[in-house]
């Protein structure tokens, strides 16, 4: 697959932050981040997309939620050649994976494990 | 001394495995993409078992999907929960006489015809959604947009308020809620619904020929507002209710604040003889399978439905007219899954 330029990157990223209010969805689902915000029920996952760095934000109907504690992982790419990424818990409401720059088609799944045993699951593809 | 022989043993067997492992020329498989499944590491097994299987005796064979939706799938499950309720466009469809189902797979509206105009239940997600699904299935149903007059909004999450101010603004619709509802809706935004009516805990509101009685029921949302109102099938007269919000809170106050509510609304439904389960989501009153049941209504004769002016002239009940006792045994069931959650999460709710 072809890697994005610079110009192309930064094309791609004011894209996604246009379409973001766009995303239909179920609930309070606001992207606060300019990143594409998707329902997991009555959560709000967000995912921020820049070169290098994929960044999930959690989100329970205008309140960040604590991601301290917690495990998040960040499957990338076609379904019949996708690979787990561990992310690292960041401060506050973010979960982080370095090294990471998703291509146009590629389908992102987010799923985190709290620590009280609640799992949240995201999904989005690519534009 | 015993901890130090205990990490020296574990030390060897790591190395052990590792040396194994390199004579097999085995490399450990890529990470697992598949989501972890749902824990409770506080739960309290016995009293979980309990609330299940008393829900599951309550529900019986007629209200088992509910039962399975509320105490099962949405609790262990959540994310099929979820998916049952992906967006896709439902045609609007005419449920009663006086009653449209004008929503989508996520998220339910409805229209209510009475003698001084449409009273809209919920906007939908956005203002596309509430333009190209909501007004369109009004247009579809053989109505002038210009016909909605109110709008109620049954709880403070986006997908039921999203698309009001822009019925607001584009058709003249005035919105009705809660005041704790609005307190949280209207918060000067321009694209946030302005306050129009507020209703309280109790009140009978009237529009022309159709009177609606509200009851605050706290819980899903502080604001969540609770609907009975009449409904007809070929003239026969029912009471349908739409509760403000089921999906079962976080927290253990939540969860007691919700079921204090259900009892409430439980004893006005019965006062009041509802009779029809209508909600503000599909997977709750089954609409899914319920719009098709309807339009597949068995007549006694060949007249066809619009030949019918009497529900004795179907063979088959209406779908939604699920009788005063059976809607009290669904509000049950819900308690009993509240209750279930709060067993499943180690949380202590009042008797």
């Amino acid at each position: 697959m072809k890697r994005l330029n610079v110009l192309e990157r930064f094309a791609f990223a004011l894209m996604l932050s246009m379409i973001a209010p766009l995303v239909w969805s179920h609930g309070d689902v606001v992207a606060r981040k300019g990143g594409i915000a998707v329902a997991a029920g009555e959560m709000t996952i967000e995912f921020v997309i820049a070169a290098q760095k994929v960044t999930v934000y959690l989100n329970d109907h205008g309140a960040a939620v604590s991601t301290a504690g917690a495990t998040g992982t960040l499957v990338v790419g076609a379904p019949a050649e996708e690979r787990a990424i561990p992310m690292r818990a960041d401060v506050g409401d973010a979960f982080v994976a370095n090294g990471v720059t998703p291509q146009r088609g590629d389908r992102i799944k987010f799923f985190a494990k709290m620590p009280d045993g609640q799992v949240h699951v995201a999904q989005i593809a690519i534009p | 001394m015993s901890s130090m022989y205990c990490g020296v043993r574990t030390i060897a067997a790591a190395i052990a495995l590792l040396f194994v492992t390199a004579a097999n020329g085995q490399t450990p498989p890529p990470a697992l993409t598949v989501p972890p499944a749902q824990t409770f590491p506080n739960e309290d097994v016995a009293l979980t078992s309990h609330h299940l299987n008393l829900a599951r005796t309550i529900a019986g064979d007629d209200l088992y999907p509910a039962f399975m939706r509320r105490c099962v799938l949405s609790q262990i499950y959540s994310q099929y929960a979820n998916s049952a309720e992906d967006p896709l466009q439902i045609p609007p469809t005419q449920v009663f006489d006086n009653l449209y189902f004008i929503g989508q797979g996520a998220v339910s509206a409805w229209a209510v015809k009475t003698s001084e105009g449409l009273v809209i239940i919920d906007s939908l997600n956005n203002p596309s959604e509430a333009e190209y699904i909501l007004v369109e299935g009004v247009r579809k149903l053989g109505f002038n947009p210009a016909d909605m007059k109110y709008l109620i909004i049954t709880h403070e999450h986006g997908d039921h308020f999203n698309g009001a101010r822009y019925l607001q603004n584009t058709y003249g619709v005035r919105a009705v809620a809660s005041d704790i509802a609005w307190n949280t809706m209207d918060n000067g935004s321009a694209t946030r619904p302005h306050r129009d009516i507020t209703v309280s805990d109790g009140q009978v509101w009237t529009v022309g020929d159709t009177s609606f009685l509200f009851t605050v029921t706290p819980g899903h949302t502080n604001g969540a507002l609770s609907i009975i109102l009449p409904v007809y099938d070929h003239g026969e007269r029912h009471l349908g209710a739409i509760y403000g919000g089921w999906g079962i809170p976080g927290s253990a106050t939540g969860k007691a604040t919700q079921l204090a509510s259900v009892v409430k609304f439980g004893d006005v439904a019965w006062r009041a003889g509802v009779d029809v389960l209508l909600a503000n989501h599909q997977t709750q009153d089954m609409s899914l399978y319920n719009l098709d049941l309807l339009r597949h209504r068995r007549l006694k004769d060949a007249r066809g439905h619009a030949g019918a002016d009497s529900p004795s002239d179907f063979q088959d009940p209406h779908p939604y007219v699920v009788g005063k006792q059976t809607y009290q045994r669904f509000l049950q069931v819900q308690s009993e899954c509240i209750r279930a959650s709060a067993a499943r999460n180690g949380q202590v709710l009042p008797d």
